[in-house]
């Protein structure tokens, strides 16, 4: 061995990690080589200096709390063990405080609440029309005027169906052109004498008949009601 | 318990053997102390990173696990990993620890001016170890104070045996020039290779 190999062999064997075989042939360069031994005597003054420093000493306030630590640790097992098995469980699976759980439940409820209430999609929401009409039919009685050989109110039974949707209200027209206009004209009698006793009962204006005066009122009786 | 070994002591405080655990704490308590007061130089910092070391062990014994290494191993590495988190967020790093450094002592009282050199070589020493970058300062305080191997090394910092020696070659080589002035109180010389 020469001074370059012992020089790399040099800390391995100051660490006593050095194969026992070049350990030998180390020692025996160190025999013959005076500055390869001055040098591996600096390196072990130099180890002799770093173990000389004296350990320092921790304080005994670090006993008393890791000795706690290990305690209470043990302490905590013990009081788990005591508890039934299915509690213990859930000890040792739910370790966060009480009310941070709480807090988590309700908050898991109002979200579950809101996602079975939630918003449906806009083709499935139905529309007050829709909803009117998915209502009960109501009959209602419409006086409706029907023109007859006799002038008289007749009521007819019309179905309508409820809406939901208020209409839209309309500025109403006075009360005396409401009347003016669905004023009829009144039906006259008219008498044709080149058919005998036939009559015509009508609202326009006829040329050449004789017109009939108006039948007195009277009230009807009997088979006469409709 | 005394008898017992580490593996031996480990499990039984794990089942919540007091008596075992406090064995294992004081094998190792001081050694774990040294490794994070010499990295960090600051006494209460130190402590804590020890406490926090078996704090682990208490609550997680699970994670040592013997086939991997020591147990002296497995707590360096925990303290470790604490020291270089604290020195990556900035922590106070001193130059020179906050205790008066000294000598183990020989024994013999008789030498006041010796005792005093020793002294002063002790922070001299303590210093020197201070200024080293924290990879060779980690790898020469484990080599040379905790006498850990270089394969225990290598398992606490988690680098390749080959890197632990490169960095304990560097401390070394460092540590020398620094201290060469009180190495070299016999007069001995560098030399050339031959």
């Amino acid at each position: 061995m020469n001074c370059v190999e012992a020089k790399s062999c040099l800390d391995p064997r100051l660490d006593g990690e050095l194969e026992p075989a070049r350990a030998s042939l180390f020692d025996e360069h160190l025999a013959v080589c005076a500055l390869c031994r001055s040098e591996f005597g600096e390196a072990e003054n130099l180890r002799a200096a770093l173990r000389r420093v004296a350990p320092r000493q921790p304080s005994a306030r670090l006993d008393g709390r890791v000795m706690e630590a290990y305690r209470r640790r043990h302490d905590a097992s013990a009081a788990r063990a005591s508890i039934p098995s299915w509690q213990a469980f859930l000890v040792r699976r739910v370790s966060v405080p009480a009310p941070a759980l709480a807090l988590g439940l309700v908050l898991f409820a109002l979200a579950l609440l809101a996602a079975v209430n939630g918003r449906r999609p806009a083709s499935e929401v139905e529309s007050p029309i829709e909803r009117g009409a998915r209502a009960e039919p109501r009959i209602v009685e419409v006086p409706v005027e029907v023109p007859v050989e006799r002038e008289r109110v007749v009521r007819v039974p019309v179905i309508v169906y409820r809406a939901a949707v208020q209409p839209e209200r309309k500025e109403k027209p006075a009360r005396s052109a409401v009347a003016s206009e669905e004023r009829r004209p009144a039906l006259q009698s008219y008498k044709d004498s080149s058919a005998g006793e036939i009559s015509y009962s009508t609202s326009a204006a006829l040329e050449g008949f004789e017109p009939l005066p108006k039948p007195a009122a009277r009230v009807l009786k009997g088979a006469e009601k409709w | 318990m005394i008898d017992f070994d580490d593996r031996q002591l480990a499990r039984l405080a794990a089942d919540g053997d007091a008596e075992a655990f406090g064995e294992m704490y004081r094998r190792h308590r001081d050694r774990v102390f040294n490794f994070a007061y010499r990295m960090i130089g600051v006494r209460a910092i130190a402590e804590e990173i020890t406490h926090e070391a078996f704090v682990v062990l208490i609550e997680h014994p699970e994670r040592y696990s013997p086939e991997r290494g020591s147990l002296l191993t497995f707590l360096c590495a925990v303290a470790r990993h604490h020291v270089m988190h604290y020195l990556r967020r900035g922590g106070r790093e001193v130059d020179a620890p906050d205790d008066t450094g000294a000598f183990v002592a020989d024994g013999g009282d008789d030498d006041p001016l010796g005792a005093l050199l020793d002294d002063e070589l002790a922070a001299f020493v303590e210093r020197a170890i201070s200024e080293l970058p924290p990879p060779l300062r980690e790898a020469i305080v484990l080599r040379e104070m905790q006498e850990l191997s270089y394969e225990e090394i290598a398992v606490v910092t988690g680098a390749d045996v080959n890197l632990v020696k490169v960095r304990l070659h560097r401390a070394r080589k460092r540590l020398k020039e620094r201290l060469a002035p009180y190495m070299m109180r016999d007069g001995s010389e560098s030399h050339e290779l031959c």
